[in-house]
């Protein structure tokens, strides 16, 4: 047994116990003073009373809990929730186009079409993913939302660009304040609404939580501008259409930060 | 590697026994005020522990412990039963002592020291048979991210894979961490020179 194995022994609940060790560990904590020292820290540590804390608090903790107990009704399960934000999304989605119109799909070719449907689709269903779990502490997360993020962002941006062809045909400018003004417009109400959602959840990272409003709310805009505007060029969808998206995602974390620095959300 | 005992015979106390957390958890959702006094009881303690810091006063830590507990009151709603409550429980309180630190930051650069206010650091009334303070200390040198690991493993005796949910991390983090910690706290055992 090396030095690295024994470390993950450290951590093991076998260890916790203060049981007895297995013969190998025992052998290399033998031969192993570094090791040996780290050991009997550790086990120390264990076996050293926490701090108390004082007379008297634990009292005035359960006071106050038990004085506002009431029966409460667990979130439901994350399929739901997902379920739940990407139902809002295609609500959202189709209530909007309703109004502006579908007038790019005539004009896309098929495989583009299907592109960026794939491409939203599956920013859709990850940010749902990512959301549901940042509403329940603990949760377990493949990937940070940070990195989520920035992932997603960095993904849309060089998918669209790929599916359109890279052109400038002018009024770079003039075309693009249009669709980033309606972007954002549509961006609005639908952080209000995702927000609702998930501050039914336990959000402990508002920032983050924020940002992710942001991005699923770009979302809705993004696909609605790729439906909508007739401008089919690379610059323009990567500059004005994705430049929703992240202006949203940065909205939504000031939004959060905010929000973190009021008093009530530290109670 | 030799195979882990059962894990039944070896799990610490029941304070933290995870199955009977649960259930205090379900119990403590319908609004029971027995089940909120027993989890009280048996967290207060190793929340305290990863709350608290050498570099605060002892009742800077106990309103930290509070607002740890309004935190996880406000939240109960969001624990699913049947999830491990002790990944659930040190999200929350890891958050609360990021929080109090940045809170704790902005109020010392504003205000006296608080050994002036004769406010003692946490352990000062500590009756410990070892150095509790030398091992605090140890623990707290560490980046904050490798002493919540070791906290969560060693005192709590959480799995490597609860350890990733309350941190928000995966399991190949958590270990790299933790030796990281282990690495840091060998050298730091070292004696010194002469």
């Amino acid at each position: 047994m090396n030095c690295k194995q024994m470390d993950e022994l450290a951590g093991s609940r076998f260890a916790h116990s203060g049981g007895a060790l297995p013969e190998p560990a025992q052998h290399h904590l033998r031969g192993c003073k570094r090791c040996r020292d780290l050991y009997e820290f550790l086990n120390q540590e264990l076996l050293s009373p926490p701090p108390e804390p004082l007379r008297g608090l634990e009292e005035r903790i359960r006071a106050r809990l038990v004085d506002s107990l009431e029966p409460v009704s667990p979130l439901p399960s994350s399929r739901v929730l997902v379920g739940a934000f990407m139902g809002v999304f295609s609500l959202l989605l189709l209530l909007v186009l309703g109004i502006m119109g579908v007038r790019a799909l005539h004009v896309m070719k098929q495989s583009q079409a299907v592109g960026v449907g794939a491409l939203i689709g599956a920013a859709v269903l990850l940010a749902s993913v990512s959301l549901s779990r940042q509403m329940v502490p603990g949760s377990y997360q493949k990937m940070s939302p940070k990195t989520l993020i920035v992932l997603l962002l960095v993904l849309l941006t060089s998918g669209l660009v790929l599916l359109f062809p890279w052109e400038n045909t002018g009024m770079f400018v003039k075309h693009g304040v249009p669709c980033l003004s309606r972007g954002l417009m549509v961006t609005v109400p639908a952080a209000a609404l995702f927000w609702l959602m998930v501050r039914r959840g336990a959000v402990l990272a508002p920032e983050w939580a924020g940002a992710s409003t942001g991005l699923l709310s770009g979302l809705v805009a993004l696909a609605v501008l790729q439906l909508n505007c007739m401008v089919l060029e690379s610059p323009h969808i990567a500059f004005w259409h994705v430049g929703v998206v992240i202006a949203s995602t940065a909205a939504g974390f000031l939004f959060g930060r905010i929000l973190r620095s009021r008093a009530s959300w530290n109670s | 590697m030799p195979e882990e005992p059962p894990t039944e015979d070896l799990l610490p106390d029941d304070g933290l026994n995870e199955p009977a957390l649960g259930e205090m958890m379900v119990r403590y959702q319908h609004a029971d005020p027995a089940a909120a006094e027993d989890l009280v009881r048996r967290l207060s303690p190793v929340l305290l522990r990863f709350l608290a810091s050498p570099n605060y006063s002892q009742s800077y830590c106990e309103d930290l412990l509070q607002q740890c507990w309004l935190r996880i009151h406000k939240a109960r709603h969001s624990y699913r039963p049947g999830a491990p409550v002790l990944p659930w429980i040190y999200a929350i309180a890891r958050h609360t002592r990021l929080d109090g630190y940045r809170r704790h930051r902005r109020i010392q650069s504003r205000e006296i020291s608080i050994e002036e206010h004769g406010d003692l650091p946490i352990w000062d009334n500590q009756a410990a048979a070892i150095s509790g303070q030398d091992l605090f200390r140890l623990l707290d040198a560490l980046p904050e991210s490798q002493r919540e690991v070791v906290l969560m493993l060693k005192v709590s005796g959480m799995s490597l894979e609860e350890v990733a949910r309350a941190t928000a991390s995966t399991v190949g983090a958590v270990k790299q961490k933790a030796h990281r910690a282990y690495e840091a706290l060998r050298r730091m055992l070292r004696p010194g020179p002469g």
